[in-house]
Formats: structure tokens, sequence, C-alpha cells
């Protein structure tokens, strides 16, 4: 590829917190510098970025000044976007501008979006190629009002309506300012792009599955192959965690199973480590693995609910989800409805506590229909491949015109 | 054309952007450049237009360990990440990454540290303004503030020493000359120009830098007020929330003044319940033209409103929240125009404000100590702005 046709690539990530978004974004944006364009992130959380993009530039995200949140238990994309400035049209020109003054500086070809709804409102009107690279959650059903977020609970449907129409207002106002047409519903501005890319599968889809949209699966970062503890012990069951306050005590209760224990819990202290120092059966690490291959050798696995649940399930591995937040209780309960997994505790109160995991793992090992689920589930998608899939997201990205990758 | 990046990464309120953006405005109209602004608050005072041209900063990293009362310059230092090599190579590359797209000519930081030590060894001109707050002289260990304590400890030193190797093992990775002391990057620079007299500088310098006076701040849409009637005492009071704000209040309320109290942030709810016929209270700014006739200002020790004052040939009671403020304070005494209380400890008991305000509106030489001064604070004689651009000009040519 000659240096004319290199692209000048932005990609956004406003919302959201973890590695999660940069590690679903990770090969994606390796395979683009790989085929020489230019890559510049502006993203929610420059420590992290730097950490997982040690050469490219990373720019932070613009904010809303101030830190307050209007509405905490979010139950909405619109509410989610209330919280971010959308609430207030004088907010969304000052973001949006500043969103344009980084499109003055990178001159994007293309911009790749992951949940980052005000640089979509931004470059609404700026010639370049849109691509979302998003999930259930972040992405919306293309209905009149946007989906439920806590179907688990009764919603307040009159506020979430008012909600969601002062932030369509604020949108349109933009829209208007900016010479094009406003959307009659707030969905509709997440279709005024070039393509949709959900990475996850219909049936873990937060918001149900789309025919707007293309499922790619989940991202296939690599690693090294799991250390699972060398005892020979069965089930083989896979722990994949962040530090909470009962972890210590589930990680102990299930090292004194005869099972082999696969504990990664990155940012685990001293103490975690000291408490499980003598367990043979569990290896403790803060090192990610090939997470994918993880789930082919596991029997059962305890995660929280990020793209590590579909992960499990296409490795035909039942899952018992403990979720952190209430986004991960979302997919813990379509998790459920695969018939292959089960969830932890209760929407109000997240994390669960240890005996609440125990025991919905207990429910997990006693009903032999969650394996045939997740053997059924993984079945479904025996041909789906992370690596097609990803040449398909770069075919997207770079548009018509391209060498085939 | 020649590019300007303007960058604000610490401090609060009106007082960086207020002057920040008003002398980018300046810059654009007086000379051929683009100007770009890179601050730390996307804040809703700013006008909409200056956002085409507005990043975000990159957050300041946090401390490792943080130091819960800072002393001094270094302490300040220390919490902004000094202490912190992952913390500090991250925004140092972070800012790096900003001058790689908007390659300025000209960086004009507004207490931007880190900022500035990013720019060491790029091509551009380096140019600091502000107040004396920001600009720390040189020596190791750094200087101390004027009016606070200022012997430099055994720890701080050492910490001085860990955080210039810091500096240097950063400084080192990105290919830029290293520093003999702590502060030498804020000596460096094409430019130093303070926004204050050199009575009001927070440092006592061996080799002034430029002084240019007082940067008028004016809030938008200021209440135009009128006293209350009568013929006590007329006294103009800006107050936040503070230990000691109901004891003042009631002094106010129960002495035989006429009082006029713009209540900002949570003081408003404490203070609307003093209101009365001699008592106007009000939530939103009041235009200081308004008080212009009055006989005494009460004050947290703003930089801004001292010199406000000042120009007013107002004498002042002055109560610091903390240690800038503390310094401000003290200089405000030193020229004989103000008496202090001291708010960042202890709450102040009914006596200290009594005594003080009877101090200041019976004894003439507060006055005479603030008219005298008064005429060089001026805000309409300021010169700094076209001192600035020119000099800048010069920069760029």
């Amino acid at each position: 590829m000659n240096e004319q046709s290199r692209l000048s690539i932005l990609v956004a990530w406003e919302i959201g917190g973890g590695f999660g978004h940069l590690m679903r974004l990770r090969p994606i944006v390796e395979r683009l510098v790989q085929r020489g364009h230019r890559v510049t992130l502006v993203v929610r959380d420059l420590e992290k970025a730097q950490e997982i993009f040690p050469d490219l530039a990373c720019l932070q995200t613009p904010q809303r000044s101030g830190q307050a949140t209007d509405y905490p238990q979010v139950a909405s994309l619109a509410e989610i976007m209330y919280n971010c400035g959308f609430n207030d049209q004088s907010t969304v020109q000052r973001l949006c501008a500043s969103w344009r003054a980084i499109g003055e500086l990178v001159r994007p070809d293309v911009v790749i979006m992951d949940f980052s709804p005000m640089a979509l409102l931004a470059f609404q009107a700026s010639p370049v190629r849109r691509v979302l690279i998003d999930n259930g959650y972040s992405h919306p059903t293309m209905t009149a009002r946007m989906p439920d977020l806590r179907p688990w609970q009764r919603g307040y449907a009159d506020l979430q309506a008012a909600i969601e129409d002062d932030v369509r207002q604020s949108v349109n106002a933009f829209l208007v300012e900016q010479g094009l047409e406003p959307v009659e519903a707030l969905s509709a501005l997440f279709r005024r792009v070039d393509s949709i890319n959900l990475m996850t599968l219909p049936e873990l889809d937060h918001t149900g599955p789309k025919t707007h949209v293309a499922y790619r699966g989940y991202a296939e970062p690599g690693g090294p192959p799991p250390p699972w503890p060398e005892t020979g012990a069965r089930p083989r069951v896979l722990v994949y965690l962040r530090p909470f306050a009962g972890i210590g005590e589930l990680l102990s209760r299930l090292g004194g199973m005869n099972w082999a224990i696969l504990a990664i819990v990155p940012g685990h202290d001293q103490q975690l480590k000291a408490r499980l120092a003598g367990v043979s059966n569990l290896h403790l690490t803060e090192a990610l693995c090939d997470i994918h291959l993880a789930a082919r050798q596991a029997d059962l696995a305890v995660c929280a609910g990020g793209d590590t649940v579909g992960i499990m399930l296409l490795g035909a591995t039942p899952v018992c989800v403990v979720p952190y937040h209430a986004e991960q209780y979302l997919t813990a309960w379509r998790a459920e409805k695969t018939g292959a997994a089960v969830t932890a505790g209760n929407p109000s109160r997240l994390p669960p506590r240890s005996d609440e995991i125990i025991t919905a793992l207990n429910r997990l090992i006693s009903n032999p229909d969650h394996y045939d689920q997740a053997s059924e589930f993984a079945a479904r998608y025996k041909d789906l491949d992370p690596a097609r899939e990803l040449t398909a997201i770069i075919t997207e990205i770079e548009g018509q015109g391209f060498p085939e990758t | 054309m020649k590019r300007i990046l303007l960058t604000w990464e610490l401090g609060s309120g009106l007082g960086h952007v207020v002057p920040l953006t008003g002398f980018g405005q300046h810059l654009s109209n007086a000379l051929d450049v683009e100007v770009w602004y890179c601050f730390q608050s996307l804040h809703d005072q700013i006008s909409l237009p200056f956002y085409k041209r507005m990043l975000q900063a990159p957050p300041v990293p946090p401390a490792r360990n943080p130091i819960g009362r800072p002393r001094g310059f270094s302490d300040m230092l220390h919490n902004i990440g000094f202490d912190n090599q992952k913390g500090l190579n991250g925004a140092i590359r972070a800012w790096r990454d900003i001058f790689g797209l908007v390659r300025p000519d000209v960086l004009v930081c507004e207490f931007s540290p880190l900022s500035l030590l990013a720019s060491r060894g790029l091509p551009m001109a380096r140019v600091q303004v502000g107040t004396g707050w920001h600009v720390p002289p040189p020596g190791a260990p750094v200087p101390a503030y004027r009016h606070l304590p200022g012997h430099a400890t055994e720890q701080q030193r050492t910490r001085e020493r860990a955080m210039l190797e810091r500096v240097n093992r950063v400084l080192t990775e990105f290919e830029a000359p290293t520093m003999q002391s702590l502060t030498d990057f804020f000596q460096e620079t094409d430019l130093t120009a303070l926004s204050t007299t050199p009575e009001f500088d927070h440092f006592d310098r061996l080799e002034p830098p430029r002084y240019l006076g007082h940067a008028p701040v004016r809030p938008d849409n200021p209440e135009s007020v009128r006293w209350p009637q009568g013929d006590g005492p007329r006294i103009f009071a800006y107050l936040k929330p503070f230990r000691g704000l109901s004891t003042l209040l009631k002094q106010l309320a129960n002495g035989q003044y006429r009082v006029i109290i713009h209540a900002a942030e949570q003081a408003w709810d404490t203070a609307r319940h003093f209101a009365g016929p001699q008592v106007k209270v009000s939530p939103r700014p009041v235009a200081l033209d308004s008080v212009a006739d009055g006989d005494l200002v009460i004050s947290h020790a703003g930089h801004g409103l001292i010199h406000e004052t000042l120009a007013l040939e107002l004498p002042m009671l002055l109560l610091p929240l903390h240690r800038e403020q503390q310094v401000n304070a003290g200089n405000a005494r030193q020229v004989g125009a103000a008496l202090v209380i001291d708010c960042t400890g202890p709450e102040p008991d009914a006596e200290a404000f009594e005594s003080a305000l009877d101090q200041l509106l019976g004894e003439p030489r507060f006055r005479q100590a603030a008219q005298a001064c008064g005429r060089s604070h001026d805000p309409a004689i300021y010169p700094g702005l076209t001192a600035l651009s020119g000099a800048i000009r010069e920069l760029i040519e």
C-alpha cells in the first residue's frame, strides 16, 4: 500500500471502564497499523490506552465539566447519554465542537466508535466513514423508544420518555444546526453510520437480537496457554474475576474442593496470594492467558458478565456469572436464557456474596442440562472464525478499493 | 500560519479560563496566528467559538503517596504525579501526543507544569503566564512561598531529589535534556510574564520576571446592587462556606452596618437566613462598580478580588481558606490595606471578627494604604495583553 492510499483513522472510546473496550479494539487497531494506516486514539482512560497501545498517539476524550451524574441507576442508553452531557444543548455544542477540533487536527478518513455517542453526533456532518464497534448495551434496537437496560425491574416509563425526549432534542438541535435532518427516534442516530459491528452474539446481545447489525463474536487477543494447576483433578474450573470483598472467601472454598482451579484475578493483593499459598489445586495469577483456549479446556467457568461469558459458551463451557454491576447483570440475564449459565446474586446488591456464588455454582453443576445447552451453543457457532470476522471488520473500516486483508 | 497553544492544567474557577481565553482572543486579533487551547475543564463559561480549537487536557496523574497538607511548591509537584514514575511518564507522553498533533510554534502555559515539562527539548517557544503562585524561582530545595513556613526539612530535600530523578528518567526516555534541579524547567522558558505586581507576587525573587499588573476577571452578567438604607458603614462581602461563616454573618447582621453579601456555592444556604433590612444577600456575582462607594470589602483573599478591591481603594478583611489565599492575604496585610483572620484552622470566634471590623472601619490607615497602592491596580490600565502579544510576536518572528 503506498503512502497516498493510507488512511487516517480516529478511534474513539467515550463511555465505560476497565480494559474490555480497549481489548476488543486492540486486534482491530493492530491490524490497521499493520496495513499501514495512521491510527489516533481518543479515549476515556488514557493510562490504560497507553498501556495497550504503547506506540500510538492517545488523546483524552472531551468531557463534560463537573462530575455530577444525574441518573446513577441508568435504565436506558438515553439516560447514559443524559449523564454524559446530552441533557443540555450548550454542552452538546461544546463537546461536539471539541470533537471536531480533534477532527481538524487528525483529519480522519474513518472514525471508529466504541460506545461514543458524542463523537457519533459530532462527526455526522463530516465527510468521514463512520464505523461502530459496539455491543448490545451501547447500541440500541431500532425502536421508537430506547430499549430497557433493567428489564428485571419495574420501569418508570413517563420519566424515561421525558429524559429520552430531552436527549433527542439536544441531538436534533445540533443536527439541524449542521444542516442535517433531525431524527424522529433517538435510536435512529445510531443508524446514521456506514457500518455497525457488534462484538457479541445475538443470544447474548443485551437488548435482544437485531437485524440491522453484523454480529462479530468476540475478539481473540491471544496470549500464553492457560496455566492450569498440575494436579490432574477434574473438573477444571476457570475463575476470571476482579478483586471484590468476597474473593478470598470464594477462592478458599473452591480450593477446598477436589477440583483444578485456575483463578485469574487481575489486581489482586498480597493478602489473597498469602491466603491461597498452600492450595495445590488452585493456581492464582494476574496474568491474562489465551482465554479462548481456556474456554475450550475448562469444564466450568466463574466469571463476571463481560465478553468472557460468550467466549466460555463458544468453548462449550457452562458459566456461573458473577455480575459486578447492572450491565453485567443484563449479560447474565441473557446468558441464563440460553440454558447454559446461572447468575449469582440479585441486582439489588452487586457484586454477590461468596455464599451466593457457591450456591449458584452448585446449581450449575447439579444440572447436566447446562452442559448440554453449552454444547449446543458452541455447536451453533462452530463455523464462527474470529480471524475471518476481524478481516470482515477491517474491510468495513477501509471501505471499497483496498487490497484484500 | 503559526500556531499558538494555550494550556491550563491546575486550579479551578474562572480566574484561569477568563484571562486565558481573553488572551487567546487578543492574540487571534493582533497576530496572524491560529490559537489552540487545551484546558483541564471544558468550562460552560467559555463561549462556544473557543471550542472550535479546544482540546481536553490529559488528566493529572495521581500521587502514589499524596501529601495531605502540602507545604510548598515541591509538595504540589509531588501531588500531581511527580512521585509516580508511571503516571509522570504517561502524562508527558500524553502531552507530547498533543504537541505532535497541534505542532505549536509557541506554547503558553498557565498553571500547567506537566505540559511545560513535556515540551522540554521540543522545537517551540515557551511562555509562562498567570500569577506568581504557579512559577517558582530557582533553587534547591525549592524556595518557600511568602508568609508561609519556609524551613526545608531533610524529608523535603529527599523528596525533591527523588522527584528530580524521576523527571530525569522520563526526560531521558523522551530524549529531552535532563535537569540539574527540580524547577529548571520553569526557569528555562522564553518568557515569564506574571499577571500581578511585585508586592503581590507569591515568591521573593532575586531575578524579577516581567510583571504585567492585574488581569481583570469579570464574571458574566453580574448583579448591580444598591446599599441598604441608613447611615451605617457599607460592607461588601464575598463569602464561600467556611467554619465561622455563621459567626461572621451574625456579627454583620447584628452590627450597625449596611451589608451586601454575594454568598457563593453552599454559603447561600446559610447566608440567606441572615437577609434583612440591613443585609442584602445574593447567590449571584455582584457588580463591583455598584459597591465602589463602600467602606470595606470582606473576601477570602482571592488574588483577583484583592486587586479589584485595591483598584476601588477600599480596605479589606481577608479570610483565607487555603494556602494560596494565605499568601495573598499576607501580601495585602503587608501593604497595610488589610487585616487577616486565618480560616484554614480552628473556627474563629466572634471577638476576632468584631475587633477586626472595628479596626478596619475605625482606623483611617487601612483606607489610606489601599488608596496609596490602589491606582496601580486599576484593571482599566492593565497593559498585559498588548505587552504579551508584542512579546509573542517577537518570539514568532
